[in-house]
């Protein structure tokens, strides 16, 4: 196959090896004769067999070597693919551009899906610059580089690997070996971890073969014995044992060697400055990677501060034993003085009991003083207080009489008979009553604490044997510093009271003291309260009299409204009445004269008719015009004013009073036609009426209709002197009038200002002209609703 | 309906309203009633006065509110002339008592409106037999 220039069998050499090799065969005998034809021709074919024969030859073992080739190629893939180290061909970029199927596992991806992928994908963000700095030295470098990273795995822990890598020939990539050192790096972080665990224990931790010599030695060793680990390298461990331990190694070996557990036990140990440490020791046995025993390990702990505090304990126990002992002694002696306190204790609370039980009447009382609404109640529940929670065999309460000055029971409370006794014996008596009688007359109290014996009681003697009375106490009542009596209670003891029931006493003479000015003060303010309470009764009789009186004008206003309009219903009505009587009585005149006939009767019938509707359409011309307006409505103002003046006719013709109207704009208004009406009609009325009661001299009257900026005015003006100023500001107010009871209410310009200004929004205001008052309506356009 | 009291041939009346429509009504029914008399109306104050200068009339029947001069201004002008002659004066009942009307001139009968026409004759004949008696 491989046969063309170049080969050392080529045509021109294979043409001369063939002729050797022919002429080798035929011995030389083959002459050549040239001249002889047929014979070169042989020649040339056996020269051609031969060249044939050699090139199969060559052939056949051209075709060996190429089958020895392949399965030396195959065996190299198997040796390639199965490797335990992980090949890779990676460029300059990192990228893969081979990888062997060790590789493929150690990424846990398939070839196909590898090749001209970044080999950096595949590793751990903390070792991505490792790998860059690496390639880099790999490419300038070109010799063998080695770096250890970290693959990066789906859902595993990362795999650690050392890479070897070199460049290739070509210089554009390089092979790369990556070894699996996982477990490597495992078991360095484990070491390192158990390293620096013995290194921080206290406890010394030392390894000595089984010769005893030692070949660990950490630092807590070093801190207990004093030695630096140069200083026991190599050496017998026996330098740690004092004299008369020497022999203990030698027993513990001997038994670790036949396997027996060893229990940790404690012993002495010597220290390189000769001190002796106490200590405890854990061994155990090393073993070599096939199990046989090549060591011990020692675990030495420090417990001579332990032994130490063992001791001191112990003396401390002791010292407490002995202490008990002495103190127990002590407290026997204590116990018999506290029996000797206790008795002499139980005294003194006989009499703290005592007062507590005042204390308890005080706060008794002082509850009561709260709870009562006056001195009476207050004494009794007092006297009650006294026998019941004061354990007192009688209490009462005794008040200076005005007329006498003598003592009279007011309350009383407890042994009964004592106290019949005395009332029989009332006033007088009781004012020579010595011990009441020195508190009285003194204004403080008076104790005895012997009332059997005592002289100032000796009156009662005999009353107190008899109800079991031995001391009593009196104490003075005092109102606004006036003594008004006393208090005094009785005790069935003798020397009951002592100083503190005393300072107690005295402290609820001063409370129910307190209270009687209290009840005073209360006094005093429920009369201030009741005068107050009168006031104000008589406040609001006042106030019901004003209201009273208002809906009195208002009634009167109506009333006078009323009397208005039937004034001048009358006023309108008394003309056509008198006509129509007139010509009623025509008919009886024209019937005696003779001259009555059907022609006269329906003339005078039709006169009649005509005069009865006319006073029908006056009385529906007065109800239109005060009926109220039930809505608003666009209106003329003109000709409300006209039909208002109509009205008006009879009313202003005595006095006959001038009305000039003078049109100077035809306005509308939004509103109520009626209301506005009103408002003409109260304003007409009152110049009506100031013209009358001034008695003006040709009185006279000006309603002015004109529009104004859109909106509408009329005015009303008068000659009759106007409003005086000072009351000006005042004619609208309600009630105010200037005219006497029986005319005016003063509501009527108040009403008509509400009407136009809060109804209508306008303006309704007053002004004094040169001989009289114009009252001015303003209402403006499209404003009105 | 006998004048037979009737003691003079003549007697004259003025008759003063400022409603047209009473004082033709009235002028009618007195003239009826008392077809001899003599009857002059006037409609307002000032033309009665003036009628009364001119006629002298026995009786003046008036009205008091009136147009350019009222009834009483009018009766207090006639009593500066006259004092005989009898004043009748028809008032609108007012409410107000007659007297009121009445302060300074001597007024003979008051007639309140509507007007009875019997009552107006009354007074009317009153007037004619105190004025036989001052003759």
């Amino acid at each position: 196959m491989r046969k063309g220039t170049g080969s050392p069998t080529d045509r021109k050499g294979l043409r001369i090896l063939a002729e050797e090799r022919l002429r080798l065969e035929t011995n030389g005998t083959a002459p050549p004769l040239p001249a002889e034809e047929p014979l070169r021709l042989i020649h040339e074919l056996q020269v051609h067999q031969i060249e044939l024969e050699m090139q199969n030859e060559e052939l056949t073992r051209e075709r060996d070597a190429w089958q020895k080739m392949e399965a030396l190629l195959g065996k190299y893939s198997d040796l390639y693919d199965l490797a335990p180290v992980g090949y890779f061909n990676l460029d300059r970029a990192g990228v893969i551009r081979a990888v062997n199927l060790t590789g493929t596992g150690f990424l846990g991806v398939v070839r196909s899906l590898l090749i001209n992928q970044p080999l950096a994908i595949f590793i751990a963000d903390d070792s991505r610059t490792i790998f860059h700095d690496f390639l880099h030295r790999v490419f300038t470098s070109r010799v063998k580089e080695t770096c250890e990273l970290a693959f990066s795995q789906d859902r595993l822990p990362p795999l650690f690997v050392q890479v070897e890598a070199v460049v290739s020939e070509s210089g554009e990539e390089c092979r790369a070996a990556v070894i699996d050192i996982t477990l490597r790096k495992r078991a360095e972080e484990a070491n390192v971890r158990l390293a620096a665990l013995v290194e921080s224990s206290d406890d010394a931790i030392i390894a000595e073969s089984l010769n005893g010599s030692i070949f660990s030695w950490n630092s807590g060793s070093e801190r207990m014995f004093g030695y630096r680990t140069d200083e026991v390298m190599g050496k017998q461990i026996a330098l740690l044992f004092p004299p008369e331990r020497r022999d203990e190694e030698e027993r513990i070996l001997s038994r670790l060697s036949s396997g027996a557990r060893i229990e940790p036990f404690e012993t002495v140990r010597l220290a390189k400055d000769g001190r002796r440490v106490e200590v405890s020791v854990t061994v155990s046995a090393i073993r070599d990677g096939a199990g046989r025993i090549v060591g011990a390990s020692k675990i030495v702990r420090d417990i001579s501060e332990r032994k130490r505090k063992d001791e001191a304990l112990h003396d401390m126990n002791s010292n407490l034993e002995r202490r008990v002992a002495e103190r127990t002694e002590e407290l026997a002696g204590t116990i018999n003085n506290l029996r000797n306190e206790i008795v002499e204790r139980g005294k003194a609370e006989e009499g703290l009991r005592r007062l507590n039980r005042l204390h308890a009447v005080l706060t008794e009382t002082n509850q009561a003083i709260v709870r009562t609404k006056d001195r009476d109640a207050l004494f009794k529940e007092f006297c009650t207080i006294a026998v019941r929670d004061g354990s007192f065999k009688l209490a009462w309460v005794g008040l200076v009489d005005h007329d006498s000055g003598a003592l009279k029971i007011v309350a009383a409370d407890g042994a009964a008979g004592f106290l019949e006794e005395i009332k029989v014996s009332a006033g007088e008596e009781l004012a020579r009553c010595g011990m009441t009688e020195i508190s009285v007359h003194e204004g403080t109290y008076y104790i005895c604490n012997d009332f059997l014996n005592s002289p100032v009681t000796r009156l009662w003697h005999e009353r107190g044997r008899t109800h079991g009375i031995r001391a009593s106490a009196s104490i003075a009542l005092k109102q606004e510093g006036r003594v008004i009596g006393a208090l005094t209670l009785y005790a069935g003891k003798k020397d009951f009271f002592d100083r503190y029931q005393v300072d107690l006493l005295r402290q609820m003479g001063a409370d129910i003291s307190f209270a009687l000015d209290n009840f005073q003060r209360e006094t005093g303010r429920k009369e201030v309260e009741r005068a107050l309470y009168e006031q104000t009764v008589e406040r609001l009789l006042v106030v019901e009299a004003l209201r009273e009186k208002e809906q009195m004008l208002i009634q009167q206003s109506r009333l006078a409204a009323m009397g208005e309009m039937i004034g001048n219903i009358a006023h309108q009505w008394r003309q056509p009445l008198n006509l129509l009587g007139l010509t009623a009585q025509q008919l009886l005149q024209y019937y005696d004269l003779g001259e009555f006939d059907r022609a006269f009767l329906v003339e005078n019938l039709d006169k009649e008719m005509g005069l009865i509707q006319h006073m029908s359409r006056t009385i529906d011309d007065f109800i239109n015009y005060f009926k109220p307006d039930k809505e608003k409505t666009d209106f003329k103002v003109q000709e409300v004013i006209s039909k208002t003046l109509l009205l008006l006719k009879g009313g202003l013709r005595n006095p006959k009073i001038t009305v000039e109207t003078v049109v100077q704009g035809d306005p509308s208004v939004h509103g109520y036609p009626n209301e506005f009406a009103q408002v003409l009609l109260n304003l007409i009325v009152n110049a009506k009426d100031v013209l009358t009661e001034r008695k003006i001299k040709g009185p006279r009257m000006t309603i002015t209709t004109s529009s104004a900026d859109g909106c509408a005015v009329v005015t009303v003006a008068d000659n009759g002197g106007g409003v005086p100023e000072e009351i000006i500001d005042k004619i609208f107010d309600p009630y105010f009038t200037t005219k006497g009871p029986q005319q005016g209410t003063g509501i009527g310009l108040f009403m008509s200002k509400a009407i136009i200004e809060k109804n209508m929004a306008g303006r309704l205001t007053v002004s004094n002209t040169a001989d009289g008052a114009e009252f001015r309506i303003e209402v403006c356009h499209g404003i009105g609703d | 309906m006998e004048s037979g009291t009737k003691p003079m041939s003549e007697v004259c009346i003025l008759l003063v309203e400022d409603e047209e429509a009473v004082l033709g009504l009235l002028a009618t029914l007195i003239s009826k009633r008392y077809p001899d008399f003599e009857l002059h109306s006037a409609n307002n104050g000032r033309a009665g006065l003036e009628l009364f200068q001119e006629h002298a009339p026995d009786i003046v029947i008036t009205d008091i509110m009136m147009p350019e001069m009222s009834g009483t201004q009018m009766v207090e002008s006639i009593r500066e002339i006259s004092c005989g002659a009898k004043i009748i004066v028809i008032t609108a009942g007012t409410g107000k008592p007659p007297q009121e009307h009445a302060a300074g001139p001597e007024i003979d009968h008051y007639i309140l409106k509507p007007i009875n026409f019997q009552v107006l004759c009354l007074a009317i004949e009153e007037c004619l037999g105190d004025l036989k008696r001052e003759k």
